[in-house]
């Protein structure tokens, strides 16, 4: 089945290893085969990925670009375990980015991590909040 | 101490409540990680047996296309002793001769083919592999077979009577090789792929073994240290080397500096 994309006027999205712009009209897309696809608010560049759990986000958006992910695992696993034990509580985030990542749903782990990405920002605010 | 609990905890795990015992939290968080740690063992059984399975489809492939190659080799040489429109019949018992081979090697083809099975999978002859990636099977990976006869893939009985039915047996020997060679490079992908899966679970495992250590005394507090300790880490936390390699990187780049509208 076709993935159906919409995109807005002027916006960017990565399909395999080519970046396109749409022009300056709403575009709809149908994308059939295997090919990582990432939109432009999907994307995290290297500098943007200033916290822990945005630095899995920024790992498993390599793997799903990279052409043999195998070659990220031993960083995002350091990571991870880094993480887990700074705080136990992001397991249960790391055992659902884990069940996709072994059935080779990349895209579905992004949308896994950015749930982590909002536990940790959720955690250091509750800290702030108190502090204040 | 607070326990942990924030909206995205609570929505990937429901039964978490604010007003819970830590002993239940950490209950429920422990069944959680359990259940998948489970899935993932079962999942490396299927992988394996599988992976195992493709290993040696892969080798009868490759067995086959080797019969292949004989035969291909018994058409070159019989079209070399069919330089001339004499030779057919100057060279009448050794063309024979060729053409008995190539038939006894249409039927070593065959056979093996029919009897490269294991485990009840034969992928030569038409068969199908699933790998579910779940325990519902919602999630699988085919590997679809094919037949592999000489019948159905169109190598013709010998007949090297002439130069151009010669030429025809060598075009049928190569088609199937070309046939062959894409059922094998099919069969090498997935097992690519199911090593990878493979690799990964076994590494998802371990790591869930770690995560229930620190489970009892987590609380909001040391959490929320640790996970700001991690941040100050900066981009070293990983060593000195960037985190994406360079091909990644230019992908991200390329994507960061495409053209805008009004360089269009």
């Amino acid at each position: 089945m076709a993935l159906i994309i919409d995109l807005k006027p002027g916006e960017k999205i990565l399909i395999g290893t080519a970046v396109m712009t749409n022009d300056n009209q709403r575009t709809r897309l149908h994308i059939s085969g295997d090919t990582p696809i990432l939109r432009e608010k999907d994307i995290m560049q290297e500098a943007e990925a200033t916290s822990p759990c945005r630095k899995i986000y920024f790992l498993l958006q390599c793997m799903y670009l990279a052409r043999n992910p195998r070659d990220y695992h031993a960083k995002y696993f350091t990571l991870m375990k880094m993480i887990q034990d700074a705080a136990p509580s992001t397991s249960i985030f790391c055992m659902k980015i884990n069940a996709q990542l072994v059935q080779g749903h990349y895209y579905k782990a992004l949308r896994e991590a950015r749930d982590l990405i909002a536990h940790e920002d959720e955690l250091i605010a509750s800290v702030s909040a108190l502090k204040n | 101490m607070s326990l942990v609990f924030t909206s995205p905890l609570q929505k990937s795990l429901p039964s978490l409540t604010a007003t819970m015992t830590p002993q239940h939290w950490e209950k429920a968080i422990t069944d959680f990680i359990t259940q998948k740690q489970t899935e993932t063992v079962s999942l490396i059984d299927r992988l394996d047996q599988n992976i195992r399975i493709l290993e040696n489809q892969k080798e009868k492939a490759t067995s086959l296309i080797h019969i292949l190659e004989e035969a291909g080799g018994l058409t070159v040489r019989a079209r070399n002793m069919l330089t001339t429109p004499e030779d057919a019949t100057k060279y009448t018992t050794q063309i024979k001769e060729v053409e008995e081979w190539f038939r006894q090697v249409r039927l070593k083809f065959d056979k093996a083919a029919l009897e490269s099975g294991i485990d009840g999978i034969n992928l030569m002859n038409g068969d199908r592999l699933e790998t579910p990636f779940d325990s519902k099977g919602q999630n699988k990976l085919i590997t679809e077979g094919m037949v592999l006869s000489c019948a159905e893939l169109g190598i013709r009985p010998p007949d090297f009577s002439t130069a151009f039915t010669t030429q025809n047996a060598r075009i049928d020997v190569m088609n199937a090789i070309d046939i062959v060679v894409t059922v094998r490079n099919t069969i090498s992908a997935h097992m690519n792929d199911l090593i990878i899966s493979h690799d990964f679970a076994i590494q998802a495992v371990e790591l869930a073994k770690t995560s229930y250590a620190n489970l009892g005394s987590s609380n909001i507090d040391t959490e929320t240290k640790g996970l700001i300790k991690l941040g100050i880490l900066g981009d070293k936390i990983l060593g000195e080397e960037k985190m994406a390699d360079q091909i990644q990187q230019e992908i991200l780049n390329s994507f960061a500096a495409s053209p805008n509208m009004e360089d269009i």
